[in-house]
């Protein structure tokens, strides 16, 4: 939010004159949480969809402000079921060291398995170059099932077809939402003309 | 008209915020003369002494309320008094200014030690709940209240009628004006300076710990910073009162409020006009005020009249050299820059042979302060903007003209030049806390509004800014580029030095004795001064664009987190005896 603005009323107030349904703030938590008070005290049942609430501490402070809300991650939330297995690598390593799954630390596993998976595809002969090379080969990387397939041939550039994994705030719990069969991720198609319809990877 | 009103209602209760802040800033500068900008620190640490005890150790509310702002809030005002502002009572109204801001990058930091800096979310409002909005009145309809905004409008409301008595109605209200304009004064019709100004920081100081414990719950977590931007977004409201009106601070505050909900609801949302002028709303409304009102026109230093009575400051040590002492001290600087640079040459690793470099740069742009401070006397808050400029400009220069690193780089210089003279014109019919006030309010309007802008910053893409080639002499390399920027900082160094023994030099040490006395014999302070801003604009840029250049890149990230950063330099360069001594005269009405 801008310098000195501490108050979303006017805002909130125009949206229910709009009959908004669905609100999607790309705000940092003091944004979000201001917006959701707001809604509460003008008594809007809009919904919100997050791009940056997977934090269990947000849900503990502010979870009545945020129930029914969608959550948005790029990686297959913690509560996927059945887990795929690069997921429950990451959790296992993660009670070993006693510590709790959070988003960035998921960003830092993830960022660590794609170099391990470039310095093997590299081959033993590796340098710096050679496992960037080697992972700008890869065409579908899921990270075992963890991210939907990133190709990074042209993922620097352009993705057409983005992928998302969503929960859905129900009491204390994220619960996963919008799933396609068996994969916690839904696919659009940037490209197409009309309104994509949502798909598995 | 419905929904006009509608906004006008709905404004209110972030009127009531600001107002409650531009009281506090009013209430200080009128009972101490210090323009007192650490009024957010204080604030800052009152709320977390609240949060400390009522969340963390669950003390029950008014126990929690009485420790953090009728316990600690008082002694921080009565350190801040007895230890520092009691000692500058005859300082410039600038230097108190810059005082403050040193106490507002320090005390938080100072705080943290105890509190901890990880994520203090939800603070507790001053209610017996555990949010703000669990408590609403009405329950429903078309204006609800929470439990905070019925604290703050009713505080900020009892704030204003019971300053307004005290100061008008009151013997104690009077003494505090009285000891303001001159304690010696005071004094000699009976009365304690000493203890007047005590009361007079414990009154500003128990209204900042009220502030922080009232507007802590307004956001997610406690965060230091988040206090000095409210606090900014207030000083339109605080200007408006002439820095000296409780009443009128307190109705420009309900009017910025008000003005901020109006165009929040009637602007649209995908205009340029309304992208870059909702966030900068209360700058430009206080550029504005600095500029046009008529009450600030002729607000200048109030000279204490019976100042010759004290004995002169004494002056900087560099003033009181013998020749030999001279001769040694820049023998030993020489041997030192050689030393330094064989230092980082030879011995550094990457990491502190970057840290090093990126401090030599910023020594550049420090030395801008030199010039516009140190010589022209004038408070500039926003030499970072300069920089800035001189960054972005690099930047696109190089990227999109195809103009070598160290040309972009002078452009950049000269583009900030202009820049700071084109912003002298205005702001120099200002002085003193006024003049710093116009110029902070345009650094924040230029990072409101510019600096998001693809065509000044690249966005939220960083422009890529090379390091310079020059013949066969490529800076990629870390140790080249560090000798380039020491080369670079004892050029400027050297042109600071012979501006300030030049004409130029001369003409603004005049200005600060006496602008009468400067204007009777043909020196014409607006030229020199408006030449001044000019130069440490363009010096400022200098610095900048080679700050990029150490970075590899010029972004938007860099120039709007460092308002904090920014204030620390600002505190240290001034702090720093680097002007000459002032004329041997009674006390200037400036600087």
């Amino acid at each position: 939010m801008a310098f000195g603005v501490t108050d979303l009323s006017v805002q909130v107030s125009n949206m229910k004159q709009a009959g908004v349904d669905i609100i999607y703030p790309c705000m940092d938590l003091q944004g979000v949480v201001t917006l959701a008070k707001e809604l509460k005290k003008q008594g809007s049942d809009a919904i919100m969809t997050l791009p940056n609430a997977y934090d269990r501490t947000i849900i503990e402070d502010f979870g009545d402000l945020f129930q029914g809300a969608y959550i948005g991650t790029a990686f297959a939330p913690f509560e996927t079921d059945p887990a795929p297995e690069g997921l429950e690598k990451y959790l296992a390593a993660m009670e070993e060291a006693g510590l709790e799954p959070t988003e960035p630390t998921t960003v830092g596993w993830l960022n660590a398995a794609l170099f391990v998976e470039g310095l093997r595809e590299a081959g033993p002969d590796f340098d710096r170059q050679k496992v960037i090379d080697a992972i700008n080969e890869m065409t579908d990387w899921t990270a075992e099932g963890m991210l939907s397939g990133v190709d990074w041939t042209t993922a620097h550039f352009e993705v057409d077809r983005p992928c998302t994994a969503f929960t859905r705030v129900e009491g204390e719990e994220f619960v996963p939402a919008l799933t396609q069969g068996d994969s916690p991720f839904v696919c659009l198609d940037r490209t197409s003309d009309t309104m994509p319809e949502a798909e598995a990877p | 008209m419905g929904d006009l009103l509608r906004y006008a209602v709905q404004g209110i209760p972030a009127g009531c915020v600001f107002a409650l802040l531009a009281v506090g800033l009013v209430l200080t500068f009128k009972a101490s003369g210090v323009f007192n900008l650490a009024f957010a620190a204080q604030a800052y640490v009152s709320a977390a002494v609240f949060y400390s005890v009522r969340k963390e150790d669950a003390w029950p509310l008014v126990p929690a309320a009485v420790l953090a702002i009728l316990v600690v809030a008082p002694i921080v005002g009565l350190l801040f008094d007895r230890l520092l502002f009691r000692h500058l009572r005859t300082a410039s109204s600038g230097a108190k200014l810059i005082s403050s801001i040193g106490l507002l990058v320090a005390v938080p930091e100072l705080v943290k030690l105890w509190f901890g800096s990880d994520s203090k979310k939800n603070p507790p409002p001053l209610w017996w709940v555990e949010r703000s909005d669990q408590w609403l009145w009405p329950q429903s309809g078309r204006f609800v209240l929470d439990a905070g905004q019925i604290a703050t409008i009713a505080s900020a409301a009892v704030v204003a009628v019971g300053l307004t008595v005290l100061f008008r109605w009151s013997s104690i209200g009077l003494q505090m004006r009285a000891v303001v304009e001159s304690p010696r004064m005071a004094e000699l019709n009976g009365v304690n300076a000493g203890r007047v100004s005590s009361v007079a920081w414990i009154l500003s100081s128990v209204l900042a710990g009220l502030s922080g414990v009232l507007l802590a719950p307004l956001f997610a977590a406690l965060n230091s910073l988040d206090f000095f931007t409210l606090l900014v977004a207030a000083l339109a409201a605080a200007v408006f009162g002439r820095l000296v009106n409780i009443p009128m601070a307190f109705a420009g505050g309900l009017a910025l409020g008000v003005l901020q909900a109006i165009l929040a609801g009637t602007l649209p949302t995908d205009s340029i006009v309304a992208t870059g002028l909702r966030p900068a709303l209360p700058f430009v409304v206080l550029f504005a005020l600095l500029l046009l009102y008529p009450g600030l026109k002729s607000m200048r230093d109030v000279a204490d009249p019976l100042a010759g009575v004290d004995p002169p400051p004494p002056p900087p040590a560099a003033s009181l050299r013998t020749p030999a002492w001279a001769t040694v001290s820049r023998v030993a600087t020489a041997l030192a820059v050689l030393g330094g640079v064989a230092i980082g040459w030879f011995v550094l690793d990457a990491f502190w042979l970057g840290l090093i470099t990126s401090g030599v740069a910023l020594g550049v742009i420090l030395l801008s302060i030199t010039i516009i401070t140190g010589l022209g006397g004038m408070v500039s808050l926003c030499q970072p903007t300069f920089a800035a400029m001189g960054a972005f400009t690099t930047a696109q220069v190089t990227a999109n003209l195809g103009v070598p690193v160290l040309g972009s780089i002078l452009l950049g210089a000269a583009v900030a030049a202009v820049a700071g003279g084109l912003l002298a014109l205005p702001v120099l019919r200002l002085d003193g806390v006024y003049l710093a006030l116009a110029t902070l309010a345009f650094a924040l309007m230029f990072q409101s509004i510019f600096v998001p802008l693809s065509w000044v910053s690249g966005g939220s893409v960083p422009m890529d800014v090379p390091r310079p080639l020059v013949g066969s002499i490529d800076f990629a390399e870390n140790r080249r580029f560090f000798v380039l920027c020491v080369v670079c900082l004892l050029l400027v160094g050297g042109l600071v030095t012979l501006v300030k023994r030049g004409t130029m030099g001369l003409y603004l040490d005049a200005l600060r004795g006496s602008e009468h006395a400067a204007a009777a014999a043909g020196i014409g302070p607006r030229a020199a001064r408006v030449k001044a801003f000019a130069l440490s604009a363009g010096i400022a840029g200098f610095g900048g664009g080679l700050l990029a250049t150490y970075y590899g890149s010029a972004n938007f990230d860099q120039t709007s987190s460092s308002s904090s950063g920014w204030c620390g330099w600002c505190w240290w360069s001034r702090s720093v005896p680097a002007r000459s001594p002032p004329p041997p005269s009674a006390a200037s009405p400036s600087s």
